[in-house]
Formats: C-alpha cells, structure tokens, sequence
C-alpha cells in the first residue's frame, strides 16, 4: 500500500506528464547503464561530460562496452594505424552469424534435401539469394579481412612483449575463420562444394602415419568419401562448433588486447618500451562519444559497400552449380581460393609433404613467431629481416596462389577444353549466351558454309573454328618450349627436331582440326547440342570428341 | 569537435538511409525474381533429366520415349499423359506416378514386355538419386504438351545425328542404341537381358548357320529373326517370334548395314 501511496503523491506533486517522463528517463539510465537523457544530449552535441564522468561507469557497468576501454591514446584511434581491421573483423563475424541463422531456417544437411533446400531459398524465399550472397560474401571478405589484420598487426611489430600470446590467439582466430569459410563451403551440396571439399579431404587422409590420416579423415567424414555423415558433421562444425571456438578465443584475444592496450605507432615510443596503458590526459581520447562514432561511420560505410557490391552486381552472386554427382569428376576442380596456393603447393610434389607438412609448419611458424623474434624493437627500420622475410612470403604465398588456379601445369585433352570453353559443364559459356530462339537447328560445320543459320550461331562456329586452332597452337607451343626455344630465330637441330615429332606423335593436339555444332529441336522448349572437334594426326585416322548438352529455354546460368 | 559530430551523425544516417533504400529495391525486384528462378531451376531440371534418359532409358523407351513394341510401352503417348492413370486406378498425381516406378521399378511385369522395368532409386538399390529421378521425371513430363497435341515436336527422332561423312560402323553402333536392341541383348560384352549377348557374335556367325556367311547370317538375324531361333537365351531357350520381325521393313538400308558393320566388329 505504501508504495501506491508514494507514487500517488509523487503524480499529485509533479503532475502526471512530468512524473511520466521522470520514469523514462530512469529508464533509459538503466538500459544505458549510467547515461541519462541530458547526457546522451550532451554527447551528441560534443559537449564536455558532467563530474563525475558518467560515460565511464559505462564501461565498468555494460558488459558490451567493458570489452572496449574507456579511452584510447589519440594516435591509436587514427585510421591509418589499425585500418580498424580487428572491429571489422567482429563485424562481419557478427553478419554471418544474424544472416547464418537466416539460412538455417531453410536448409536441412542432408544429401537427399541440402541442394533442393538451396533451389528453395533462391527461388522461393523472398530475400533468400540476398542474404545468401551477403552470407558468402561477407564469409570472402572476412578471411581477407582477418588476413589483412594480421598483416598490419606484423608489420607495426605489435606482436611483440607484452602482446606474444594475442598474437598465438590470433593465429588460431585466423584457421578458425578459414575453416568456417571452407566447411560453409560443402552445404550447397552441389559440384562445386563436392569436389573441393574432396580434395580437401583426402588432404586430411595423406597426414603421417597413415593411421593417424585415416582415422582423422573418418572421424571428419565419417566414411572414407564424402557423403551424408559427412555433409552433417561439416554442418556441426560450420554451425556449432567452430563459431564457439571463434568466440571463445575471441573473448581472450579481445580481452588481451583491452588489458595491454593497443600499440603506440613505434615511432612514438622508446625501444623495448610499452606505454600503451599510461596515457597522459591530454592525450586521451574517450570511447564515449568520440571513438565510438567514429567506429558507427567506418561499419556503417563498409555496410554500404557491402550491400552496394551485391545490389550492382559487382559481386557475381553466391554460385550454385549441378547437384553434387560423385560419379562425375569435374574438368578442372578448383579449391576456394584462399587455398588455392595449397592446390599449388600439390603440383609440386608429394602430397604428404606439399599437403599436409607444409602447411602445418606453415601455420606453425607463423604461432611461434613472437616467440622466435628476439628483436626488442618495433621500429621498422631496425627489422629489416623481419620485413624482407615476410614480404618474401607474401610473394611466395601469391605465385603459389597462382600455381593453384587450372592455368598452371594443367592440361586436359585441347579437343575437351575447346568444347569446355564453348559449352561449359557450368556457367553460361558463349551457347548458352546465345538467345534460345537463335540457336538455329541445323547441322553447321566449321568448314562449311552456315550462311543458313542465325547471325549468332555463324558467329558461334567462327569462335568454335578460333578456339579449336589456338587450343592445337598451345600443345604445340608446350611441345616447342619443352623441346628447346625453337620459335628462337637460330634453327633447330635435327635433334630437337626429331624430339618435337616424337612428342607431336604422342600427343598432337588437334592438326586439321574442325569443329560441328549440330542443334536439335528435341522437346517443347529443349534443344539438343551436340558438340564435335575432328582432328587428323599425321599419318594416322581421323579422331574425333563428343559431347552432348540439352538447352532449355528457361534455363539461365549467367550470375555463376 | 561539435561542428565535426554534427557531420558524423549526418553522415551515418545518410548512409544507412541509402543502404536501406538499396534493400527496398531488392524488394521491389523479389516478386519478379523468384518465379524467373523457378522457372530456371525447372529448365535445368528438364536439361539434366534429358542427360539422364539418354543414359539410362532410350535402350528401352526409345529415343524420343516412344516405346519399342515387346520391350517397352510408350511414355510419350497422348494414353500416358490423358487416360494412364485411370487405367491402372492411380490416385496421386503423373508425376508421383512416374517417380515412383522409375524409383522402384515394376517387380511384377504386365507380362506384354521382353523386359522388366528395374529398380533405379538408390534407395531401391538402383543407380540414380532422388534428384535425377526427379529430373528424369521433369524430362517426361516435358512431353505432355506435344504428346497430348498429337504432333511430335523433334521434326524426327532421329538419333544423335551423325556427320554426313560417318562410317557404316558409327552409324550402326547409333543404330543399336536408338533401336533398342540394347534393351534385349545389353551392351556388347555385357549381359544380355532376354536375347543372347551380341559380344563375340562376329566370330561365332559364320559356323551357326551352314552356308551362310558371318555378314548374311547376322543380316537375317535382324531381319528375320526367326529363320533360325538361337538355341540358348539368358532365361533358358530362347523364344521365337520374340525379337520384333519388322526391322527390314523399318530400318533404311544404311542403317541395316551400319548394323552389320558394327556386329561384325564384336569379336
Ligand atoms: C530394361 C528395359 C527398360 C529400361 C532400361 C527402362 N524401362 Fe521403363 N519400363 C520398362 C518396361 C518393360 C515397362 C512396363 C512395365 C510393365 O508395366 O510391365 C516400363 C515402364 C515405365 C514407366 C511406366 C509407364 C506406364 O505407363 O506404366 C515409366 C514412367 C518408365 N518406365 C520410365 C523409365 C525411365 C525414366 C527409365 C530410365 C531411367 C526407364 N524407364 C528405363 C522397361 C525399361
Ligand atoms: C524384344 C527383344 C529384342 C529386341 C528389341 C531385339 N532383339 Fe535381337 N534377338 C532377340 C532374341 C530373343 C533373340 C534370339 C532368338 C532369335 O534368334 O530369334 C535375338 C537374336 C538376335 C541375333 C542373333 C544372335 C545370335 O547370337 O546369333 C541378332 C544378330 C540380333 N538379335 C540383333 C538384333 C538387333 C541388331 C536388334 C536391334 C535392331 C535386335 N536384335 C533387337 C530379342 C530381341
Ligand atoms: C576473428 C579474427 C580476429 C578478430 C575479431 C580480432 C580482433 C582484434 C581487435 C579488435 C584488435 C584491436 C586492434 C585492431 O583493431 O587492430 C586486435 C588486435 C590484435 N590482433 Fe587481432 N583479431 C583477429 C585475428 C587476429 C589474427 C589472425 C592475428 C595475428 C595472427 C591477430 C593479432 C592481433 C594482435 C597482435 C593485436 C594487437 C595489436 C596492437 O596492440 O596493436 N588478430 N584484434
């Protein structure tokens, strides 16, 4: 009763209205932790806080806000230090969790329902391709992101004394968020997730001793090949298991990085000195308002760009190819490309060592290197190794990337590489480019004459007759540098002559190549294709590859 | 500093502004969109059920699922998409219909046919997964229009048409698989199903029957199948008036010969 009866009089003295607004801003004290109406007033305006500085209790009362100090040493605030790639790095962990759950609600991990629940959320969920795109998209730009910060934090010699173990923390931050991209990687179940993800897996299986590599790939897969254990383990571990162990190590990293302190610019400090924790007054700069804004504004435009990038379609659109088929190896599989420079890695040599050695030291280097680094100072001038060395490693991390990607050292029969380029097994390709309509039926041929046809398909046997006589130029190219550099003017021996014909009799590329397309109408909006490449090897029958597509009117495979 | 917030909060909300205004347009687009996709994706379906028809279905079904008289029933008849499930009481839809004999196969015949319609779901046992039958099913029922309009849509099913300059052979081993011979004799060297395996029959057809040579048994053979019945088929003797009579009279003479041509490289 007493407390009706206070309230009672508190209306009769303030009036209902004013006693109303008493209570909301009692509210709002609450919900902020320590900040009342007046106050968020005076920080948006950029006045200076009242005494005591309520803006601080915030950060020791709101568990969101004791994760960032109360202030910053001004020159760690400037955008050219920090790139502020770490927040971006929460951030974008933050889109795929909000965006992740979105796609869970649709999707079931299992091989007889994952690939038809994609065709679902694209076709049948509203907003269903866009937060798939900004799923994936921000899954890219996340490893980027997080690789990029570790750059900067190398490169400003933040990893040494006091900050070795944020450093370990990290690296296991950066494998976890690579592990989350590659196990995203398998859910679509199509082609595409299939075959990378085998090549990772059978990666797991060449780990030394081959006990210790096949029980870890049964235990990833839960059966020698990929298929449904496997599919839901991925799915665990995409979903569950690693997110917590990102944000378990990320509360470690963060909380490392909140008790040291970011570092000073190297330049600012004496040598083997840290002074990152004891700011002078005048040179602080205080999370409320001022840091705080500036980190709304930085996510705030990187959202823009985000969104942006998808809704121009500067980002092609999250793929998905033909369901995963077991029995049908794609031409060229290709890794995701932030592990490409390991496919690389694996032309080069055994599989043990390039797949599974490497990079384990790799990664194992790259943990210890606070640890091995006994240079006190963080100046760049005085680490003239440390620098060459890493700069010599991102080189070599970007040939190898290259090395990785099917223009290196891969080399499929040119007759099935011409028809893969004009046709390929997915994406659109110059047929399927072509309008439907204009797919004229009829048999052409690259040494007839197709004035009958549709101007495009006259136009697709001319690209067809180009493809088919560089592709034979290229073999024969590989053959003439393999032999010796006989396009040199000086002229060849009979030696490297007779080394050339024995390689152009084993392997001839396409001499006197020609082309045929020849187009079927075979149902109501279907036409059969069937592409041939001809070619007559000196002194030997006439040989001919085949291929066969049916094109449907609706079908549509731009975007991919 | 204050000018300087001022300007901060401005520009936030200018941008968060314009980025949702960029989620409205893909709102605006949704509508549009998702059916473009649904028919996309039933494209594809239709493309890859063709892929798996071919590979699977035409040695017995036909080509253009046409049937084959004593191997196969037709199921691109205007019967099949019109009066087929009545006929046999089906309640669920044409689709379900096809996906589950595809599935699961026809254990017990209607006894019209050489061949039994296997099991092809995984699930069954068979070969394809639930979405290639799916898909497979997608392709027949791309059939209905025509089928039901009474015209056929390929001006002919002809068989991957060959080039103008092809071999006897090539175009016989075309032959075989667009005539369904495969759906009673297998593929060379295989099993046979309900006729004897052609693989090896270049070497034994010379001495089966006296006077005639290898080339003009196996030309009789074709075309009139019962001059001389094999004595032993896969499922015991074999049954005359079993092989379809009417390939002399149906077949163009190139493609008779390309026939013989090509059994005559089985050795
Ligand atoms: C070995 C020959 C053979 C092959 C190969 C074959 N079928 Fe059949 N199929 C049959 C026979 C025989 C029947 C009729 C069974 C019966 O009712 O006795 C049949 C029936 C069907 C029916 C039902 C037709 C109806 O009206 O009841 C469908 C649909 C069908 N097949 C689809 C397919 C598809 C799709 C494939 C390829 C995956 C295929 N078949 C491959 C022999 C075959
Ligand atoms: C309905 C099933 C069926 C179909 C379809 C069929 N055959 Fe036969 N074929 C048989 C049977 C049964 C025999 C054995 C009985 C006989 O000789 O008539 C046979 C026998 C033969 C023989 C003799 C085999 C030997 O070992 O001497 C040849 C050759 C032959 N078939 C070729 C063909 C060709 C070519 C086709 C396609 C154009 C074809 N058959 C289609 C059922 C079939
Ligand atoms: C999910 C991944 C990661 C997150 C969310 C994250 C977050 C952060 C944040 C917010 C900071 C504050 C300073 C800044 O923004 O630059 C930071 C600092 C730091 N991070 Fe990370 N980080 C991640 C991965 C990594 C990786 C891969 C490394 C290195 C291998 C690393 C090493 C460091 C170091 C050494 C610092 C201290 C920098 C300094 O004091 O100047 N972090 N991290």
């Amino acid at each position: 009763m007493g407390v009706i009866n206070n309230v009672t009089q508190e209306i009769r003295k303030e009036g209902l209205f004013q006693w109303m607004l008493r209570q909301l801003d009692v509210l709002i004290t609450r919900l902020t932790t320590g900040l009342n109406w007046n106050d968020l007033r005076s920080m948006a305006r950029g006045d200076e806080p009242r005494r005591p500085n309520p803006r601080l209790t915030v950060h020791s009362e709101s568990f969101f806000f004791h994760i960032k100090p109360s202030y910053y040493h001004q020159s760690v605030t400037k955008i050219g230090h920090t790139f502020r790639l770490g927040l971006l790095s929460t951030y974008f962990f933050l889109i795929e969790l909000v965006t992740g759950i979105f796609l869970m609600i649709y999707y079931a991990p299992t091989p007889e329902r994952a690939y038809g629940d994609m065709l679902n959320i694209i076709s049948g969920v509203p907003f269903g391709q866009f937060v798939r795109d900004i799923h994936r998209l921000g899954a890219e730009a996340m490893v980027i992101v997080v690789f990029l910060h570790m750059v900067r934090t190398y490169l400003t010699g933040s990893y040494k004394k006091p900050r070795q173990f944020t450093w370990l923390t990290g690296v296991i931050l950066l494998l976890a968020t690579l592990f989350l991209s590659f196990s995203g990687y398998l859910l679509p179940w199509d082609q595409l997730a299939y075959w990378a993800v085998t090549i990772g897996g059978s990666m797991i299986d060449k780990a030394p001793p081959p006990v210790l590599g096949k029980t870890a790939q049964l235990i990833l897969l839960g059966a020698p090949a990929i298929g449904a254990a496997g599919l839901l383990r991925f799915y665990l571990l995409h979903v569950l298991f690693v997110p917590l162990i990102v944000i378990f190590v990320f509360f470690i990293h963060y909380y490392k990085v909140v008790r040291v302190g970011i570092s000073l610019p190297s330049l600012q400090e004496e040598i083997g000195q840290d002074t990152a924790k004891r700011v002078p007054a005048d040179k602080r700069r205080y999370y409320l308002p001022d840091v705080f804004t500036d980190e709304m504004v930085f996510l705030g435009l990187i959202t823009f760009i985000l969104l942006a990038l998808i809704i121009f379609g500067v980002y092609p659109g999250a793929p998905l190819e033909h369901h995963a088929n077991p029995n049908k190896t794609p031409l060229h599989t290709e890794a995701p490309w932030y592990f490409l420079w390991i496919q690389g890695l694996l032309k080069l040599g055994d599989p043990t060592i390039m797949g599974v050695i490497v990079p384990t030291i790799v990664f194992g280097l790259l943990a210890i290197i606070p640890y091995i680094d006994f240079n006190p100072s963080r100046k760049a001038k005085d680490r003239p190794v440390a620098i060459a060395l890493w700069m010599f490693s991102m080189a070599v991390l970007v040939v190898l990337t290259w090395m990785g990607t099917p223009y290196f050292m891969v080399e499929s029969p040119p007759a099935e590489e011409v028809v893969q380029i004009m046709l390929p097994e997915e994406k659109d390709g110059p047929v399927r480019q072509t309008d439907w309509e204009l797919l004229t039926v009829g048999e052409w041929d690259t040494t007839q004459d197709n004035s009958a046809a549709s101007f495009d398909v006259q136009q697709l046997m001319v690209l067809f007759n180009d493809l088919i006589h560089e592709e034979h130029e290229k073999v024969v190219e590989r053959h003439e540098a393999k032999v010796n550099d006989l396009r040199s003017i000086r002229n060849p021996t009979p030696e490297e002559q007779e080394e050339l014909a024995k390689l152009l009799a084993t392997d001839p590329g396409l001499p006197n190549g020609s082309g045929k397309m020849i187009i079927e109408n075979w149902q109501e909006g279907l036409k059969k294709v069937t592409m041939r490449v001809f070619w007559t090897p000196e002194g030997d029958s006439e040989q001919t590859f085949e291929k066969t597509f049916y094109i449907h009117d609706d079908s549509n495979y731009d975007g991919q | 500093m204050n000018n300087m917030m001022n300007k901060i909060t401005v520009g936030i909300v200018v941008l968060l502004l314009t980025a949702s205004i960029f989620v409205l347009f893909v709102a605006r687009d949704e509508p549009a969109r998702l059916p473009a996709e649904e028919a996309n994706f039933a494209g594809r379906s239709v493309e890859n059920g063709a892929l798996i028809f071919e590979a699977n279905c035409v040695g017995c079904h036909g080509v253009q699922g046409k049937g084959i008289p004593g191997v196969a029933p037709s199921i691109n008849s205007p019967e099949f998409f019109t009066t087929r499930l009545q006929e046999v009481g089906y309640v669920g839809s044409l689709r379900s219909f096809i996906e589950g004999t595809v599935n699961a196969g026809r254990p017990v015949g209607s006894g019209e046919y050489s061949a039994k319609m296997a099991t092809w779901g995984q699930e069954y046992g068979g070969p394809l997964r639930p979405d290639q039958i799916h898909d497979v099913a997608s392709f027949i029922l791309n059939w209905e229009a025509t089928a039901v309009a009474g015209e056929s849509t390929a001006a002919q099913p002809t068989p991957t048409p060959l080039a103008s300059d092809a071999s006897p052979i090539e175009i016989g081993t075309a032959v075989y698989t667009a005539q369904g011979c495969a759906g009673c004799h297998g593929e060379p060297g295989g099993a046979g199903l309900v006729g004897p395996n052609l693989g090896g029959i270049a070497t034994r057809a010379g001495s089966t029957v006296p006077g005639l040579s290898a080339e003009e048994y196996i030309q009789q053979s074709i075309v009139q199948p019962n001059a001389y019945v094999v004595p032993e088929c896969p499922n015991g003797p074999c049954a005359p008036n079993l092989m379809p009579a009417t390939y002399g009279q149906t077949l163009a003479p190139a493609e008779l010969d390309g026939l013989v041509q090509y059994l005559l490289t089985l050795e």
